[in-house]
């Protein structure tokens, strides 16, 4: 049976977990670490990093660095989340030719599923390694929140870096999975999700036969721990500015220093009470002297910048309950999950809400790629007693006459569902219909999300209002929206599934999944040819070391002369493969390397 | 696999087109096959419990593991990227009633108006069944009452010879076994409908044959005579008939049970179409019947619009207008009801109308039509509605904004 991994593409970092026999593991990455940062970047010298190698270098090359692409990904260039991130951000952000969203690396631009694409495909790799073969399947992880064409560009990521992604499933649902994995409880859970960068709740019922089923799920895709950095950032920035007078927004080296150090301080202030910020030579004042920032933050002034954002997921909490018809004292189980919800703070306000001690049941950081894997391989294998009904977070439905949004399908319905609405031509032998599928929950269409827009065509010619069309619009287990119209008078039959659109052309995603492809062979092969070079000029130091003793031992003799003149001749022959990066030639003269060192080896053992 | 006894698996046996659907290849166990095929043959006609297999009395618990058992057989998930053919809509469907069921049962509210919509439905149909077996209850009549004239004749006092022992019982009007069940029936929803008891609405003893004494005949005039008094009996045991409905519809209503006398003095009436009186009786009943049943009809339909059962909600506001001919509101609902199940727009264009002429002051009912105008494609007739309206409400935003609506299309 095919293996199939579960990913959680986060905002801030990325896991990737897979079952193997029966139990949910998470794989390190070869630094060891459970998590791989979701940042990107392109050296000076055109190499692609990612992780935490990413991370690393992002201070010195903050302009070709990218973090929290999540934020980005199936939005609309003219949105007002990417306008925000266009202004803060140290990467540049562009416009693309569908009014989607593209990030300039090195004067290359990329789309965002491209950039997501690149950290799927290192823990992809991650996988491939732990596992010792190639991996094809994928569950990713996306927020409960995000909407159609959100989810469809983090597909589009997924095939982009060679993944098939058998399913997309919620944040929450899979920590919630995670938790009551194998558990057979009967109980009704809250899952609090506060991520990087978005905030989701959902509630579930857990039933006894393997049964997960969502009830209610909402959530905030703009409001995450990047939020609760970007006050710490303004609150650094407003003090530097009355003490010195200078905006530190203007250098981006300067702003990624201090993204840094908010992250840090945020993440330690929920251990500590009291913390420093620290960077010297942050910037040099107009007289061309050093300014240094040195100030210390503690967890009450945090607590207090990051306050109405906290309130703001309560309230999500408390209407999220209300519209599934519950009560606090129906949930049984609250779940953290996220790395926000470290912060005691948060902690304490879910307790408060609701009236319960959060469970420490799952790992905040693990718990999703884990719930991931278990979808997976109930999915992919019969014996798994394992079902998730899940349900829409977005209504569905359609734009009526004037720029109405007439819901067809509500928010919270479970799926697989469907929906029948019939339809009437409005002019005298009208032979199309147009049809606008739309997502959201506002009575205006403008303001819900465009999903697709499809013309039915072939009607009978007739009056006016008596041609009528059955539509139905179904939303199948994998959230794919199909609709389907039949002329009820004639029964002719028409189907088309309505494709949420990432930004991108087919056309363009295949030439992006050739980019990875040819970036992965590269990759192979550069990895090959540094474990090639590492064993051969290994080899060559030790020759070398042995050199100046086998010349005294066996230059009397002509035999000898000939073996120090030909193993100086293997030695050149190796580091001109090295020079030239040729696999082949390398691995080819490593053999005959190894012999001289033997040879070597054995000549001074002899003498001595 | 014991699929037999799942809950909510009818013990049906299949139809011939479900035996041909069990043929086709797909990769889900035969068993399993049959069973999703009943249950989806069922969803017509079951109610949430019956489809959940739980009791009525089930506590919430109880009807949501009913439905993860069933949810954990049904779901397609269960059968991930494997070949379902025509199974795949049918769980499709079953799964999505199932889901519908177990929302409705696990809500307390929506649990008890499903509970009333339900008692409703059966009270209407109750009330249905009924009227219609009036028809058949004037037939029945009108038989005895010709074969008590007819047995009559050829059962004078020369008949004594032949006396057939069993002819003369047997002629008597014995209700076969059917109709035994049918009465039972009939009697049971009766006293439902009525909380109590009930006495029978049919006559329970035999009608009494009218005596008669036959003269001598002389041919022709004899015949004559023969054929006079022949329908001479036929009426007076028409009359006695009618007589013993009459006296059973005012029993009935004495006890306020206006279906079951609106039925006999339909049976009574129909027996003496003559007799104004009973005429006059029979409508008056017939209309307070009517009203009843318009009762359980507004019921229903109050929750079907709630519920989103635009073509059902639409059939019960029609049914409602029948026994209410002078309910505006119900034709605008109705008229409404039918625009959005996508239904007949010239029968929502009569209701609506008719609603105006009851009510014409009554804005709303203009823009009621105006949508079933614009459903229709009707957009200057929709505009002329709303102006008038406007007229009448200057001030109506929703009037204001459809008539922007109006002026873009």
């Amino acid at each position: 049976m095919e293996k199939v991994i579960g990913i959680d593409l986060g905002t801030t970092n990325s896991c990737v977990a897979i079952v193997e026999n029966g139990v949910p593991t998470v794989i390190p990455n070869r630094g060891g670490y459970k998590t791989t940062p979701s940042m990107v970047a392109v050296t000076e010298a055109g190499k692609r990093l990612v992780g935490h190698i990413a991370k690393r270098q992002a201070i010195t090359n903050a302009e070709n660095t990218v973090y929290a692409a999540k934020r980005l990904i199936g939005r609309k260039w003219n949105s007002p989340q990417v306008k925000n991130a266009v202004a803060t951000s140290s990467y540049r952000i562009v416009q693309g030719p569908h009014a989607d969203v593209r990030i300039v690396l090195r004067d290359k631009e990329y789309s965002v599923s491209e950039i997501s694409a690149m950290v799927l495909q290192e823990m992809k790799l991650i996988a491939e390694d732990y596992l010792g073969e190639s991996v094809s399947k994928a569950v990713v992880t996306v927020p409960a929140y995000f909407n159609d064409n959100q989810r469809q560009a983090t597909k589009d990521a997924g095939e982009i870096a060679g993944l098939d992604v058998i399913r997309i499933i919620n944040e929450p649902t899979a920590a919630a999975l995670s938790y009551g994995y194998g558990k057979n409880a009967e109980k009704t859970i809250a899952v609090y999700d506060f991520g990087g960068g978005t905030f989701d709740i959902s509630i579930l019922e857990i039933g006894s036969s393997g049964v997960f089923k969502v009830v209610a799920t909402a959530g905030d895709t703009f409001l995450g721990g990047e939020d609760v950095d970007a006050r710490i950032i303004d609150w650094l920035v407003h003090g530097f500015k009355e003490e010195h007078g200078i905006d530190l927004r203007q250098d981006r080296m300067a702003l990624q220093r201090l993204k840094d150090a908010a992250e840090k301080a945020k993440c330690e202030l929920s251990s500590v009470r009291e913390t420093e910020v620290n960077l010297p030579f942050i910037i040099s004042s107009g007289r061309n002297e050093a300014l240094h920032l040195q100030r210390s933050i503690d967890r009450k002034t945090l607590e207090e910048l990051s306050s109405d954002l906290i309130e703001r997921t309560v309230d999500i909490c408390r209407q999220t309950l209300e519209d599934a018809h519950l009560e606090k004292g129906d949930i049984e189980e609250v779940l953290l999950v996220g790395g926000m919800t470290r912060m005691p703070k948060i902690q304490q306000a879910v307790h408060d809400f609701f009236e319960k001690e959060p469970s420490k049941g799952v790992h905040p950081d693990e718990s999703v790629a884990l719930g991931a894997s278990i979808q997976g391989a109930a999915l992919i294998d019969d014996k798994q007693e394992m079902v998730l009904l899940d349900v829409t977070p977005h209504a569905l439905g359609i734009m009526t006459q004037g720029g109405y949004f007439e819901e067809l399908i509500p928010q919270n319905t479970t799926v697989p569902t469907h929906r029948t609405k019939i339809f009437t031509t409005s002019r005298d032998n009208q032979t199309a219909v147009k049809i606008v599928v739309m997502q959201g929950e506002s009575e205006r269409a403008e303001e819900n999300e465009l999903l697709g827009e499809f013309i039915l065509t072939g009607l009978r010619r007739a009056a006016k209002g008596t041609v009528e069309i059955e539509v139905t619009f179904e939303i199948n287990a994998d959230g794919i929206v199909s609709v389907h119209a039949k002329d009820l008078e004639t029964g002719k039959e028409q189907s088309i599934e309505v494709t949420a659109s990432s930004g991108l052309t087919r056309e363009e995603i295949k030439n992006m999944m050739e980019g990875a492809k040819d970036y992965m062979v590269e990759r192979r092969s550069t990895e090959e040819f540094e474990a090639a070079k590492q064993e051969a000029e290994r080899i060559v130091g030790e020759i070398e070391r042995l050199f100046p003793q086998v010349e005294q031992i066996v230059a009397a003799s002509d035999f000898g002369r000939d073996a120090i003149e030909k193993a100086r001749a293997i030695v050149s022959k190796a580091r001109t493969a090295i020079g030239k990066r040729d696999v082949a030639a390398v691995k080819a003269e490593i053999e005959g390397l190894s012999r001289t060192h033997r040879m070597f080896k054995g000549v001074v053992a002899k003498t001595h | 696999m014991q699929l037999s006894t799942q809950p909510g698996a009818p013990g049906d046996a299949l139809t011939p087109e479900d035996e041909a659907l069990l043929a086709e290849e797909v990769d889900i166990e035969v068993d399993l096959r049959r069973w999703i095929l009943q249950l989806y043959r069922a969803l017509d006609r079951t109610d949430h419990y019956r489809l959940l297999g739980v009791e009525r009395a089930a506590d919430k618990k109880a009807i949501k593991r009913a439905y993860f058992e069933l949810a954990a057989k049904l779901h397609p998930d269960k059968y991930f990227r494997k070949k379902l053919g025509s199974f795949k809509p049918r769980m499709e469907a079953v799964f999505g009633r199932i889901t519908l069921a177990q929302d409705t049962l696990t809500n307390a509210d929506k649990r008890a108006e499903y509970d009333a919509y339900v008692e409703e439905q059966r009270r209407s149909r109750g009330i249905e069944e009924l009227l219609a077996d009036a028809m058949a209850e004037v037939k029945r009549a009108e038989e005895i009452a010709e074969r008590e004239a007819r047995a009559a004749e050829s059962n004078p006092s020369q008949s004594a010879m032949k006396a057939p022992a069993a002819s003369g019982p047997a002629e008597a009007p014995k209700p076969s076994a059917v109709e035994v069940s049918a009465a039972a029936r009939r009697d049971a929803l009766a006293r439902r409908l009525l909380g109590g008891n009930r006495s029978p609405s049919r006559p329970s003893q035999p009608p009494v044959r009218p005596t008669s004494n036959p003269s001598t005949p002389s041919t022709a005039d004899a015949m004559d005579a023969l054929r006079r008094r022949y329908e001479d009996r036929k009426s007076h045991a028409r009359a006695a008939q009618a007589r013993k409905y009459l006296a059973s519809g005012e029993e009935a209503l004495a006890k306020g049970d206006a279906v079951s006398a609106a039925n006999a003095f339909r049976v009574a009436a129909s027996l003496l179409p003559q007799d104004e009186q009973i005429q006059k009786r029979a409508s008056e009943t017939q209309g307070r019947a009517d009203e009843i049943l318009a009762d359980t009809y507004l019921k229903q339909a109050v929750y079907e619009e709630k519920m989103g059962q635009w073509p059902e909600a639409s059939r019960s506001w029609q049914r409602v207008c029948k026994g209410r001919p002078k309910d505006a509101r119900a034709r605008d609902r109705g008229a409404n009801a039918i625009v959005k199940a996508g239904g007949d727009l010239h029968e929502a264009a009569r209701l609506a109308q008719e609603a105006i002429a009851i009510a014409p002051d009554n804005t709303a009912f203009r823009v009621t039509l105006a949508n079933v105008y614009l459903a229709a494609g009707l957009a200057l007739s929709a505009r002329r509605e709303l102006e008038t309206a406007a007229q009448r409400a200057p001030h109506d935003d929703t009037i204001q904004a459809m008539l922007k609506r109006v002026a873009k299309a």
